[in-house]
């Protein structure tokens, strides 16, 4: 009997002591996760940028992914500002330089960390000359959507809402030449109903906090989406990739965002931020040269 | 000939006496054969019941869906109606339910549920209903696009009467969400049926999962500034799994868990779509199992009645389960993978074994009753029975494998296991049968004596039968005549038959299939649906106005010209009509498409901007391919027949003239309705081209084993009928022929040759002998007579079961398979007698008898 409830109790010490690692481990990886959001916000406060977003259906050759038909390539040039307290609400504005028929499209977008406030966004067709505001509802109501019409959807891009996933780490090691954490985030229940994944996989670089590679899975637990981040580059002390490659391994179509231009810790006037550089070109142009002299 | 079929004769009237001596081995055989073929049966029987195992791997048609998939997804959705019982989708109960349960079928999907019997639910992509709709207006300068009822439930009266204003002004939203008068709602479950690919089903996580820090160095780019297309790199052919019948049962079984739950109680539901109709044949099929017990059990019944004895009713139905044992366990063991139609080979091989059991049963009864002793009974019974036997198992069989003609697998299938099964049946007659008679037989002199005393219907029978000769003979050009003009009228109502087959009409009048396919065609959008595949063959073709302009022509002539079948069309012009709309402050006159192309191509900016996986299901990425859906009324494909044509040219003459501009252009139509239609006119064809070759062998032997062309011919007329009489009876009666019933018809073929060939077979023994043609046929009818109309009885009664079946495909070949037998029997015994009593064939007896003479001679 003594043993017995001695056995039990050895039990229950080394579940606890399980227990306890496991709690530590969510911690490092939420902690982790913490510091890799707060640099990307960084990247993306008073950042001008000029990107080519190429989609295309792909093959394989030799084990390598390649397009097998010609690719679309949509550019555009962006700047955002992030703004709050704690820097979590951001400003943005995109322009659409190509194709032709899109040249002059502009979106502008206000977002808030605070998700019972509505994402305020305006879009401007330049054939049609007007700027419309656009409303579609809040929380539950807004469902991720593509980005230009690439695999990217606005749910791969976002940032923050931490409090929403669980982490944890599943692996430390060696990738590549880098060492890195693998580190899984399930949705909870409040990021369910809004999200298009079962749970995501992020390999992040030990040394630099940054992303080299993100899975993505569907609702069914199979693999959706893998994210590639490659040409890392220090700009203004903050790591960026300036070359991110999504490859969607159910509908076998990929998209590449290839940063051209960068430049980051800009000085962005609030002003600019407005509907006035979604109409008013002039002004656009002249405001944007003067940030593109920080180019690097 | 006539000296080889002596032989059979002979080899027939010895193998009993041969083989009983040797009766433990032949049982252990026998014991040892069934047990391997059991355990394959058990361990390798696969069935496939998926639709696209009717179609060959490389069929045009079956390549067409899978690229129409793999470009657009599944087009295999569950769509729920409800009908509140306050006639009201907009009030408030109406409302606060259907987002009840929409978010419980949505939690279901994602696993979230407590019950793991709704995980099944996790096969549902997408829910589309009132509460998720997304309407799109604009309001000043602002341009709203959210959901209908979403975060923001209307509790009001008036706030839910704005809703309903709003829900009006989305011309999308009608017949598919809700009716014209609001009476019924529409809930759309997208799913990933038949678009899982097969590796998904079978492994269960990514390798990748196993080594996470294994860099995959995919990326073939890396370094290039942009995308070029790679000649050498080849897509990875997607293999999508089969959807099997018992996914959507399942499916459907957690769906109604939910739906059936009291509280919605509000509502009446009405499912269509794939899975319920599946789920309806599913169920159908249980309940068919029922009734092929049921007719085993009247089978049981009937040979009990008829012989009064337990070993008559033992050993075939031994003779027939062995048989069922062999025919799946060869299959299994083979490799073969099976289909619902294997159905159809137990009906033949119970129909097959039957008719050879009853008929050595039968004869040797009689020949215990004239006095013979067991072991002469059993060489007589053979002697007489073999042949007969031997030809009806040879013409089956033939008969099954002409359907190897067919290029339809499933049908190749059920033509080799059914020859296997007849072959079967055949072996375990003669070779288990007497072994089996020797253990325990059926005679027991003051038995049978007794109970022939007693059994007022065998003596009624005799004595009708006894009459036929006289009758026939007396009355043979009469009764010649009637039958030809039977037949005449018969071929007349055969050549007005109409090929048709529907959905609804699958099930009887009043049930809930046929309902719900009566309100979706009143009140919703359709039963059935087709597509107007196009494919331009250039980047952004279909952002050019003028590709546009011309879809919203073929639509808005297609919408007028046929409104008796189509109740809405839908596709890219439509999103471009609408966007340009609420572009333009929700002015109607701005609900056209814009001439400007770059406009456009902003308008559909918009669109590509927002869910890819929504976009995907209308257009390609790169705007070269897309698709008119046409929701159509169910209708039978006969109906359908000149609207299809129609249509054909309607897009040959709207669409095709952009060829000037796109020179590589295709536009094709497909989806359901048109894939059913290949199916039933493949299926035509298919039958017809057995059916002429089946009798063309049948016809072929008869003529060699009856020594006559004549004879040959003469035997065709009693063959054909009971299945002209099914074709023309429904052709008369305006019942149109179905797939269920054309494939069922070489079944009734080979059970009326099957009397035929005994008739003759025993009319040709006894006019050698004699030369009398009425004592041949007189003894004929007194040696076959009680066995054909015991099988008939047996069969016709048995068949006739099925016509309980809810399931008008079962129950059609029930009702009709079974009056085809008795016509069989009938023609047999009236037909056939008169004939030869007038035209009085030689059937070859002269050559015999001086042969004979010659032999005696020599």
């Amino acid at each position: 009997m003594k043993r017995n409830s001695y056995g039990f109790n050895a039990v229950i010490m080394v579940m606890g002591l399980l227990f306890c690692i496991s709690i530590a481990k969510a911690d490092d990886a939420r902690d982790i996760m913490d510091k890799v959001d707060q640099l990307q916000r960084k990247t993306a406060d008073s950042t001008l940028s000029k990107a080519r977003l190429s989609s295309c259906k792909f093959g394989k050759a030799n084990r390598k992914v390649a397009c097998v038909e010609k690719a679309r390539v949509k550019l555009m040039e962006s700047v955002s500002k992030q703004l709050g307290s704690e820097k979590k609400d951001s400003h943005s504005i995109s322009i659409l330089l190509e194709p032709a028929s899109e040249r002059g499209i502009g979106m502008l977008t206000y977002s808030y960390d605070d998700t019972s406030k509505d994402t305020e966004s305006w879009l401007y067709l330049s054939a049609l000359g007007r700027v419309k505001r656009m409303a579609s509802g809040t929380g539950e109501d807004q469902e991720p959507v593509s980005l230009f019409g690439s695999e990217f959807t606005t749910e791969d891009m976002e940032s923050g809402k931490m409090d929403e996933y669980d982490f944890k780490i599943l692996k430390e090691g060696a990738f590549g030449e880098h060492q890195v954490w693998v580190i899984e985030a399930r949705p909870k229940a409040v990021r369910l109903k809004k999200t298009n994944y079962s749970k995501v996989l992020f390999w992040i670089d030990k040394k630099r906090y940054i992303s080299l590679k993100v899975q993505n899975y569907d609702k069914r637990e199979k693999l959706l989406k893998k994210i590639m981040f490659k040409n890392i580059e220090q700009i203004n002390g903050l790591w960026i990739a300036r070359d991110t490659t999504l490859i969607n391994v159910q509908t076998q179509r990929l998209s590449r965002m290839k940063n051209l231009e960068i430049a980051i810790g800009v000085d962005v006037d609030d002003e600019f931020l407005t509907q006035r550089t979604l109409t008013d070109f002039a002004y656009r142009e002249r405001e944007l040269e003067k940030l593109r002299q920080h180019i690097q | 000939m006539q000296s080889l079929l002596s032989r059979f004769n002979r080899i027939f009237e010895t193998a009993p006496q041969m083989l009983l001596p040797y009766r433990w081995v032949v049982l252990c055989i026998f014991t040892a054969v069934t047990g391997v073929m059991m355990v394959g049966m058990f361990k390798h029987f696969s069935m496939d019941m998926s639709l696209e195992s009717w179609f060959q791997d490389d069929d045009p048609i079956k390549l067409s869906l899978d690229e129409y998939r793999d470009q657009f997804g599944s087009d295999d959705s569950v769509y729920v109606i409800y009908h509140p019982k306050d006639n009201d989708t907009f009030s408030e109960k109406s409302l606060t339910l259907i987002q009840e349960l929409h978010k419980e079928i949505d939690n279901a999907r994602m696993g979230l549920s407590e019950s793991r019997a709704l995980d099944l639910l996790n096969r549902i992509e997408r829910i589309d209903s009132l509460y998720n709709a997304r309407y799109q207006i604009a309001d000043g300068d602002t341009l709203i696009s959210k959901k209908l009822i979403g975060n923001d439930f209307p509790k009001t009266g008036v706030t839910r009467e704005a809703r309903r204003q709003l829900a009006k002004s989305q011309e999308s939203f009608e017949l598919i969400y809700h009716s014209k008068d609001f009476r019924y709602g529409g809930i759309r479950l997208k799913t990933d049926f038949g678009v899982v690919p097969v590796e998904a089903q079978t492994e269960g996580n990514t390798p990748l999962e196993i080594d996470l820090l294994m860099d995959d160095g995919e990326l073939g780019f890396e370094g290039e500034d942009s995308l070029e297309i790679s000649l050498e790199a080849e897509i990875e052919k997607t293999q999508y799994a089969s959807m099997q019948m018992d996914e959507y049962l399942n499916f459907m079984t957690a769906l109604r868990l939910i739906t059936e739950q009291p509280k919605y109680e509000h509502f009446e539901f009405h499912y269509t779509g794939n899975a319920p109709v599946m789920e309806f044949a599913m169920n159908n099929m249980m309940e068919a199992s029922i009734l092929l017990g049921l007719m085993v059990l009247m089978v049981v019944g009937l040979l009990w009645s008829l012989f009064h004895s337990f070993s008559a009713v033992i050993w075939p139905i031994t003779v027939i389960a062995a048989s069922a044992f062999w025919t799946i366990g060869v299959g299994s063991w083979a490799g073969i993978t099976f289909s619902t139609m294997v159905i159809l080979t137990y009906m033949l091989i119970l129909a097959v074994g039957i008719a050879d059991c009853v008929h050595v049963l039968s004869a040797y009864i009689l020949f215990r009753g004239e006095q013979h002793d067991h072991t002469s009974a059993m060489a007589m019974a053979y002697r007489k029975t073999g042949l007969p036997i031997l030809l009806t198992t040879i013409t089956t069989m033939a008969g099954m494998l002409a359907l190897l003609l067919s290029d339809i697998p499933q049908i190749g299938v059920f033509g080799v296991t059914s020859a296997i099964g007849v072959l079967a049946a055949f072996l375990l007659t003669i070779f288990v049968l007497p072994v089996l008679l020797d253990i325990w037989h059926p005679f027991n002199e003051n038995k049978i004596n007794q109970s022939d005393k007693t059994n007022s219907f065998n003596q009624f029978l005799d004595r009708v039968l006894a009459k036929i000769p006289d009758f026939s003979g007396r009355h043979a050009k009469a009764i010649v005549m009637a039958y030809l003009g039977f037949f005449a009228l018969l071929i007349y109502g055969a050549s007005d038959v109409k090929v048709d087959s529907n959905f609804a009409e699958l099930a009887k009048e009043g049930s809930a299939i046929q309902i719900t396919f009566d309100i979706v065609d009143k009140h919703m959008m359709g039963g059935l649906n087709m597509e107007i595949l196009l494919d331009f063959d250039a980047q952004d073709a279909l952002k050019d106005p003028k590709v546009l302009r011309r879809i919203e022509k073929l639509q808005l002539h297609v919408e007028k010209n046929y409104p008796d079948f189509i109740l809405k069309t839908f596709s890219l012009a439509d999103i471009v009509k609408d966007t340009n709309k609420v572009m333009h402050q929700g002015l109607d006159e701005y609900k056209r498409i814009p001439k400007d192309p770059r406009l456009t191509a902003q308008l559909l900016y918009l669109f590509d901007s927002a869910n890819s996986a929504d976009r995907r299901n209308l257009v390609s990425d790169d705007y070269s391919r897309s698709h008119i859906s046409l929701h159509l009324k169910n209708k039978g494909t006969y109906e359908y027949t000149d609207f299809f044509s129609d249509i054909q040219n309607d897009v040959r003459q709207i669409i095709l003239p952009l060829d000037g501009t796109y020179p590589s252009m295709k536009a094709e139509a497909t989806g359901s309705l048109t894939l059913m239609m290949e199916l039933i006119d493949h299926i035509a064809w298919t039958q017809l081209k057995s059916f002429s070759f089946a009798l063309l062998i049948i016809t072929l032997i008869m003529m060699l084993t009856l020594g006559s062309i004549q004879a040959g011919l003469i035997s065709m007329i009693p063959n054909l009928l009971p299945a002209f009489f099914t074709f023309g009876l429904m052709g008369l009666l305006d019942i149109p022929l179905d797939t269920d019933t054309l494939i069922i018809a070489p079944l009734i073929i080979g059970i009326a040759v099957d009397d035929t060939i005994h008739f003759l077979a025993h009319y040709r023994d006894s006019w050698y002998e004699t030369g009398d043609v009425d004592l041949a046929l007189k003894n004929t009818i007194n040696e076959v007579g009680r066995a054909v109309t015991f099988t008939t009885l047996i069969l016709g009664l048995g068949f006739s079961v099925l016509a309980f079946s809810d399931y008008l495909g079962l129950a059609k070949p029930g009702i009709f398979g079974s009056a085809a037998i008795f016509i069989a029997l009938s023609s047999d015994l009236f037909f056939l007698p008169a004939l030869i009593k007038w035209l009085k064939p030689d059937l070859g007896r002269s050559r015999y008898i001086s042969n004979k003479r010659l032999k005696t001679t020599s």
